[in-house]
């Protein structure tokens, strides 16, 4: 077990957000924490990365309690993308992956190993080549969220957290950032904690889903076992359509609302008239 | 990296050495050029021989007891000043941030005027003991500004301005009622508050030389650290930054080196504030180049707003204060003006 979270409970001002909340998380596996707003995910993300501290309960990285640990230390193992990608400051691509590197270098920034042949991978992997010289200030969110993906890479970490990454991306960004993500975690047997907002995401790739409610934990299992009408109504309070994805037979959802009602009138039904402009 | 430090560190360095010449031969005595360098290299070892001395001794004193000590003083100061409104900057992220903007100069101040005014200038720890109190009044306001600040731990750009010009203003108010309480010096009282380098004398120089050595000892192995910081404080924190102690050791050793000066010459703003922005707008954001030139550069700025200062209506003096405030309020605008149209565009 690389993690092992045994009761752990945290509270705010008396109000209690997380309840006695266990599970394990194997080597190897990515595990999607997935709740609606307000169910506790975020905080149990920053317990499990270490900058929020205070709880009751256990938090154990590789056999030993995550209190023991320096930030250095646990930099060296965990690395952590967060929801906002990295501010526009002047530091270049490449700079920025660089800092990545931070826990292993000795105080005057140097390292054992040459570390641009490290660099220079990941800015291929990532699509970062032509950007390597740019100012993340001239970047869009999306580029700049990859460039926090190489940072994490850099760290070359055993445990990755996520930290709903995909929150302000667009589709093609998503795939392309969690599929470089789940090739990493195959090619490294990296370990991946991610929580996500996005239910189709999630069912697509992680193994194994633990669903929050109110700061507990109210199911885990695979995506299958988890992404049911009964179980997401229960917690999200709407019922969706869920089907089979048809290329990988996962379970995807389908929204339903009360007011998109279908449509009766006709000549209304095409008031958007398609056109496409080459 | 260290290729771009040495090249921007060694220009850095030649134009100092430039402006100590130029501000040398400057100034109300009106000495002659060869009579400046004379005294000056007759004091070096080896040429005491070779140089005749065809000069009055009122000249040696001027160059050596008047201009030389407030050359190095103005060097010493710029540097401290300089450096410190880096590591509030880097540190608290805030690129409006200064010893002057977030009050740590005022309360300093205040420190120091209430042991000027009562005549406790040497209790306790003898040359040591304003720069010593000044650090704790210092501190002590910049917490205050911190703490009013401080918005369910978040500390907001503007908010922190704005404390600071509140504490600032209070403690103005503070040192006023001092000076109005007290009969003597008020004139001397008056132009330190205005920030004046005049008649320090060695002996200040030496008082400052170790406070600026602790400062730049420490703030520069705190380079790589800022440029995570920049990357936001939870970011750093992912990356191996331990986040409350680099806070307390920049924000506690920038306010010494702040204290240290404001001590000796009063309040001097906007020094903090423009050197910083000037270097980065050469050499760019990293503060591995950034701490070093602001400290090569912070002391050529103030050597040549102290020139202005005393050269400009000689034999009257102008304040420091008033030179820096002059150069630094318009460039103070022109940041806030930009930051404000950065943060509405996003």
């Amino acid at each position: 077990m690389i993690i092992e979270v045994d009761r752990l409970s945290k509270r705010f001002d008396n109000q209690s957000v997380l309840e006695e909340i266990s599970f394990s998380v194997k080597r190897g596996e990515c595990l999607g924490i997935i709740g609606p707003n307000g169910s506790g995910k975020s905080t149990l993300l920053k317990l499990l990365s270490g900058v929020e501290t205070s709880m009751t309960g256990k938090i154990e990285i590789n056999r030993k309690p995550i209190e023991q640990y320096t930030r250095k230390e646990l930099a060296k193992w965990m690395a952590v993308l967060q929801q906002e990608s990295l501010p526009p400051i002047g530091f270049t691509v490449r700079e920025v992956i660089e800092m990545g590197r931070f826990p292993f270098q000795n105080w005057l920034g140097e390292e054992t190993t040459d570390i641009d042949r490290l660099i220079d991978a990941i800015l291929d992997k990532m699509g970062l080549n032509d950007l390597s010289d740019r100012q993340l200030e001239n970047l869009s969110g999306g580029e700049r969220q990859r460039v926090a993906l190489g940072k994490t890479m850099a760290q070359q970490p055993k445990l990755l957290m996520l930290d709903e990454p995909t929150t302000y991306l667009d589709i093609g960004h998503q795939v392309l950032l969690m599929d470089r993500i789940r090739e990493w975690q195959l090619e490294d047997d990296l370990t991946v904690i991610s929580v996500l907002h996005d239910l189709n995401l999630a069912a697509l790739y992680c193994d194994r889903l633990l669903l929050l409610h109110n700061g507990r934990v109210v199911a885990t299992g695979s995506p299958e076992d988890i992404i049911r009408t009964d179980l997401i109504e229960e917690v999200y309070g709407t019922a969706p359509i869920v089907m089979q994805h048809p290329v990988y037979g996962l379970p995807q959802i389908i929204l339903q609302g009360d007011s998109i009602s279908q449509r009766k009138d006709p000549a209304k039904k095409r008031v958007g008239k398609l056109e496409i402009i080459q | 990296m260290k290729r771009r430090l040495a090249l921007w560190g060694g220009a850095g360095f030649v134009l100092l050495l430039l402006s100590v010449v130029v501000s040398l031969s400057l100034g109300s005595a009106n000495l002659p050029l060869s009579h400046v360098w004379g005294i000056i290299l007759h004091q070096l070892p080896f040429l005491e021989d070779v140089i005749e001395t065809n000069w009055a001794a009122s000249s040696e004193q001027i160059i050596l007891k008047v201009r030389l000590p407030r050359v190095f003083l103005a060097i010493l100061v710029g540097a401290c000043l300089s450096l410190a409104g880096a590591g509030f900057q880097g540190v608290l992220r805030n690129p409006l941030a200064d010893p002057y903007t977030l009050g740590v100069a005022s309360g300093s101040a205040v420190g120091a005027a209430f042991l000027i005014l009562f005549g406790f200038h040497t209790i306790l720890f003898g040359t040591w003991t304003i720069p010593l109190v000044a650090f704790v009044t210092g501190l002590i306001s910049l917490l205050v500004v911190l703490r009013l600040a401080n918005v369910q731990g978040k500390y907001k750009l503007e908010t922190i301005i704005l404390s600071g010009v509140v504490v600032s203003a209070f403690l103005g108010a503070i040192v006023s009622f001092m000076v109005s309480m007290s009969d003597q010096v008020v004139n001397e009282i008056v132009f330190w508050l205005m920030g004046s380098l005049a008649l320090r004398g060695w002996s200040f120089t030496f008082v400052l030389m170790p406070y600026l050595a602790i400062g730049i000892v420490v703030l520069l192995s705190y380079g790589r650290t800022l440029n995570l910081f920049a990357l936001g404080e939870r970011q750093a924190a992912h990356l191996g930054v331990n986040i409350k102690r680099t806070r307390l050791v920049v924000l506690i050793v920038s306010t010494l080196i702040t204290a240290a000066a404001v001590s000796i010459v009063g309040t001097i703003g906007f020094v903090g504030l423009v050197v910083p922005h000037l270097v980065r707008l050469i050499v760019g954001p990293d503060y591995r180049l950034l701490l070093p030139l602001t400290v090569i550069f912070g002391a050529i700025y103030v050597l040549w707003a102290d020139t202005i200062a005393r050269t400009l209506l000689s034999p009257t003096e102008i304040p420091l204060g008033v030179v820096t405030a002059v150069l630094g309020a318009p460039f103070f605008a022109y940041l806030l003006r930009r930051n404000k149209q950065m943060s509405g565009g996003n």
